[in-house]
């Protein structure tokens, strides 16, 4: 997506009091506890690993450190993830490929 | 057909690539649960069932190695149980089958008594509803029917039913003695044929004759109005008239006999026939015998309850022998007497039998002996006419 339409329409939701991550397609995160994270407008898993996953997101992808990792479920827009984790890193990366 | 019950496979993906493929059923928009890593470049993972296809596709060419696991769930379960599922439905059916037509009456065998009887009762069950193919609980009892089979059939004195699985039995018994009350009309006895009387008993009816009489046939014997002259009564005559009657007898018995007998040699002939045309017979040699006795038996070629349309021919041949022997006087009277005597016990009937017999006349007349015998015979000349009241005399 371009800059100019990711502006447009970051102005578009402020001036409409929008929430930004219906409009701009951004990744919404919940973390509960450390136990259960919560991510919606995914864009697909790039890694899975035991203490790793990468999932993509719009622009980039996030980094989730921790131990026993496991993808409870993978909806279209929807995932959550069990296991203990320890840290989350968002890489801003437009396409956002490769890790 | 696309399934409708819910189902999960477990798949293993193995390979460098496997973001590829997990990214190739994201864009499908494929729904997977437990995602984990199982070992080094190799993800494990369920899906539900209906996407199955999806993953060939997600693999496709990314060098991937796919493992699928026995699948759980209602599906499946309900698969396996569709595997069987004819199996058991089948055998329902037969244990239904069974268990059902044993309720039925599928024949009745009536037994006992007289062919009478038995058919008289035959009719009367079916009247009353114990046909084949009916349920046992809607037929009548034996309580029911039994008061109704006595009273339509007055020789039965007893009825007894029993049940052999499907199969109804009907044991009956006839009454016995004196139970016949047909109405006989009044008759008279009148002489069959000319005789002597040597012997009457009269059961009913008032005898005319009297013993030592000679009757010619058709003559009244005993009469069926008794009583005084005044109030005559009508009745059915009824009794025995032993008479003495003779019978002369013609028999001529040739005094050559020409005998055929079979000296037991035999030859067989086999041949086909198709549709009324007949093969040769095999073996094709003529057969030695001067004279010969043919018999011939065709049967149905039948193999495995099927019929073809030939049949096989078999001809037996017997040979025969003629042997002439000379009948002497003495042979030929006793043949004479022999056949004559058959004619005469046929004539006179059961009750009657030969008290003498006498060659009146004996014969040579060209090669044949000619015999006249005369009999006496005693037998039961009473015979039954029934007049009708109004024509009295």
């Amino acid at each position: 997506m371009s800059r100019w339409l990711t502006r447009t329409k970051q102005w578009i939701g402020s001036t409409l009091q929008l929430p930004d991550d219906l409009l701009l397609d951004l990744p919404r995160v919940t973390w509960i506890g450390s136990f259960l994270l919560h991510i919606e407008n995914h864009k697909g898993l790039l890694k899975v690993e035991d203490h790793c996953i990468v999932v993509k997101v719009f622009d980039g992808f996030l980094k989730i450190n921790g131990d026993s990792l496991q993808i409870q479920s993978m909806l279209t827009d929807e995932m959550t993830i069990k296991g203990y984790v320890s840290e989350i890193i968002y890489n801003r990366q437009q396409g956002g490929e490769d890790e | 057909m696309k399934p409708t019950l819910p189902g999960t496979i477990g798949v293993t993906i193995k390979g460098k690539a496997y973001p590829v493929v997990l990214q190739r059923l994201y864009q499908q928009s494929v729904v997977l649960h437990s995602i984990t890593s199982s070992g080094e470049d190799e993800i494990h993972f369920y899906l539900s069932h209906y996407e199955l296809s999806h993953i060939r596709k997600a693999v496709f060419k990314t060098g991937c190695k796919v493992k699928l696991e026995k699948g759980s769930g209602l599906a499946f379960e309900l698969e396996h149980a569709f595997k069987i599922r004819s199996f058991i439905i089948w055998m329902v059916i037969a244990i239904a089958l069974v268990m059902g037509s044993t309720r039925f009456l599928w024949s009745v065998e009536v037994q006992g008594a007289t062919p009478e009887i038995r058919q008289e009762v035959e009719i009367a069950m079916k009247e009353l509803g114990y046909a084949p193919g009916k349920s046992k609980k809607s037929l009548p009892t034996e309580n029911q029917i039994s008061p109704i089979l006595y009273k339509e059939i007055d020789q039965l004195s007893w009825m007894g039913l029993e049940w052999q699985g499907t199969k109804l039995i009907v044991h009956l018994k006839e009454k016995k003695g004196s139970t016949q009350t047909v109405k006989l009309p009044p008759s008279h006895i009148v002489a069959s044929k000319k005789g002597t009387i040597q012997s009457m008993q009269i059961e009913s009816g008032q005898a005319v004759e009297n013993v030592n009489s000679v009757v010619k046939k058709g003559q009244l014997i005993v009469t069926g109005l008794v009583g005084r002259e005044e109030d005559k009564q009508a009745v059915p005559s009824k009794g025995v008239v032993m008479a003495e009657t003779w019978y002369e007898v013609n028999v001529t018995v040739p005094d050559k006999l020409v005998r055929e007998t079979l000296t037991g040699n035999e030859k067989r002939k086999w041949s086909l026939q198709l549709f009324g045309w007949t093969t040769p017979s095999i073996p094709f040699t003529k057969v030695p015998f001067t004279s010969a006795v043919e018999e011939i038996k065709s049967d149905d070629i039948e193999v495995a309850g099927f019929r073809f349309p030939i049949k096989k021919k078999t001809t037996h041949i017997y040979e025969t022998e003629k042997t002439i022997s000379k009948v002497d006087q003495k042979a030929a009277r006793e043949i004479a007497l022999k056949v004559a005597k058959e004619e005469v016990l046929s004539l006179i009937g059961g009750t009657g039998k030969i008290q003498q017999e006498k060659f009146l006349h004996e014969q040579n007349d060209n090669g044949k002996v000619k015999l006249i015998i005369y009999f006496q015979a005693l037998e039961d000349i009473a015979k039954v006419q029934p007049f009708s009241e109004e024509t009295r005399e």
